[in-house]
């Protein structure tokens, strides 16, 4: 039964995290855009975050620590300080344009200024993480996530050509209603939206507030390879949706709900809602891991106490974190009325850009024993570290230059 | 307990527990004492925002130094440390080491007054 719970932390991961505005941004105008041509950045990007998360969940069951925890103890304070500058970041982006998405779901529902439900989900947010348990933020989200396999069902009903699809996952096709420049631009964009640094400080931490031990490394595997690949069908899926509906007819996602135009050729007005449902409960979770990780992270490095289950004063400055995060992405998305579809882009950006930070350390920590044991790296994990680490140095340089030739 | 570590693999930057094993913060620094003719000996455990500032630079260290009215640098003495695995256990609890003092003020002064956080 526990293990079933567990597979429920990595569906609700899967979805918070990677389905999250991020996904639904870069995948829509991939699919308006490129047609299938960018397949191929989702299911790499994918695979990366199966192994990172595999291995950040292994570490955190056979190390008794989480991941940013053992970043200060093994590499000292002074590096500890650069993922954790750049997470504040990050991580400021990523909640608010989170916070604008799920607001704007409402939006479209109600028709009332996005701006104005921006401080009634930011509220809804806090309630959420200063009142309520981690079982709650984690069963609540994962189930209610599903929503989003409505575009896997679109895929179906609009009838994908499959065959064609595969093909170009292996041979994009780069032509398209935009430059090369845009098409590596989006392609960064995606990575950086589906290898999420939160993600991997939110599972680890997860792992810790659940009490994993040695026993949970293969139930941990599972749920990488599920969990991920739940996430993944769902973000494919919305390339899909775009690609057949929209790019035939010369509609480009330049707005969030554009991507919803998709749901509505397959299922009429029912996909309004089915939309509006989707990008709520995805960016809302997405919003609280976020948030949550960063708080983890900050109180990890610090060495000070952290804990969702217990009451805001069992760990104050763990809810401090959360709290003034949320208040200031509210002031900025509402006062500012910053267009959460921009914000979304930059937010993966910036992601893209300081990747190698994050996922650079994990060759050095996962191949010592002191924290593994006998479960260190083998030769498929550390193949796949190198490259990801490959991968992330190339997104690094490239994300700002082609961030500002794309746009333009 | 070991009578010789390893400085920078076992104790700075380690995790600090109380007497009950709750977290308390990471080791910033040590003291140690050096001696005419022999070793030198670790005295005690620093915690805090200078010795944490010095980690940084020489120059942020002297900025932090002129920070008035918080206490800037906390002594853990080496008599007050129960056992040093992967993390450093004390034989003190949380409100006696004064490790606590960022958390504790959080706690009282913002945490606690806003509704539902007992």
């Amino acid at each position: 039964m526990k293990n079933y719970l567990s597979i429920a932390l990595g569906i609700l991961t899967a979805i918070g995290g990677y389905v999250d505005v991020g996904a639904i941004a870069t995948a829509g105008e991939a699919g308006s855009k490129f047609g299938f041509g960018l397949l191929w950045a989702m299911v790499l990007g994918t695979i990366c975050i199966i192994f990172l998360i595999e291995m950040v969940g292994r570490l955190s069951a056979m190390g008794d620590k989480a991941y940013a925890d053992i970043l200060r103890e093994k590499f000292g304070f002074k590096f500890a300080l650069l993922p954790l500058s750049a997470d504040a970041i990050a991580t400021f982006l990523i909640m608010a344009a989170n916070i604008g998405g799920a607001s704007f779901a409402l939006y479209l529902i109600t028709g009332i200024s996005f701006q104005i439900w921006t401080v009634a989900v930011g509220f809804a947010l806090w309630l959420l993480l200063w009142r309520g348990s981690f079982s709650l933020i984690e069963t609540g989200t994962s189930l209610l996530g599903l929503v989003a396999l409505c575009f896997l069902v679109a895929a179906f009903v609009l009838g994908t050509p499959w065959n064609k699809a595969a093909t170009e996952i292996v041979l994009p096709s780069i032509v398209g209603r935009g430059g090369p420049a845009e098409y590596f631009n989006i392609a960064a964009g995606i990575f950086g939206a589906v290898i999420s640094p939160y993600l991997l400080y939110f599972y680890s931490s997860g792992g810790q507030e659940e009490g994993w031990t040695r026993s949970m490394v293969r139930t941990n595997r599972v749920i990488a390879i599920v969990g991920m690949g739940f996430g993944a069908a769902a973000a494919i899926s919305i390339i899909l949706v775009c690609a057949v509906a929209l790019q035939p007819l010369g509609i480009q996602v330049d707005q969030l709900q554009t991507t919803g135009l998709g749901l509505v050729a397959a299922f009429g007005i029912w996909g309004v809602y089915l939309f509006a449902a989707t990008l709520f409960v995805c960016c809302f979770g997405a919003a609280a891991e976020s948030v949550l990780g960063f708080s983890f992270e900050v109180t990890q490095i610090m060495g000070w106490k952290y804990n969702v289950n217990k009451k805001p004063r069992d760990s104050a400055i763990f809810n401090l974190i959360f709290s003034l995060y949320i208040i200031v992405g509210i002031l900025l998305v509402a006062l500012a009325g910053i267009d959460p579809l921009e914000l979304t882009i930059f937010a993966t950006g910036f992601t893209a850009f300081m990747l190698p930070v994050v996922v650079g350390p994990f060759l050095a920590v996962m191949n010592d024993p002191m924290y593994l044991k006998d479960q260190t790296n083998g030769w498929v994990s550390n193949i796949a570290v190198l490259l990801i680490i490959m991968l992330a140095f190339i997104l690094s340089i490239t994300s700002i230059p082609l961030m500002i030739v794309g746009e333009g | 307990m070991k009578t010789r570590l390893l400085l920078m693999r076992e104790l700075v930057d380690n995790q600090l527990l109380d007497s009950q094993g709750e977290r308390l913060t990471k080791v910033a620094g040590v003291e140690a004492e050096l001696r005419e003719g022999s070793r030198p000996v670790v005295r005690a455990l620093l915690v805090g925002p200078e010795p944490l500032a010095r980690r940084i630079g020489p120059r942020i260290g002297q900025m932090a130094a002129r920070i008035k009215r918080v206490k800037k640098e906390i002594r853990i003495p080496w008599e007050d440390i129960k056992d040093i695995g992967v993390d450093i256990q004390l034989k003190v609890l949380a409100y006696r080491s004064d490790a606590t003092r960022a958390e504790d003020w959080v706690r009282e002064k913002i945490i606690c007054r806003i509704p539902g956080s007992g």
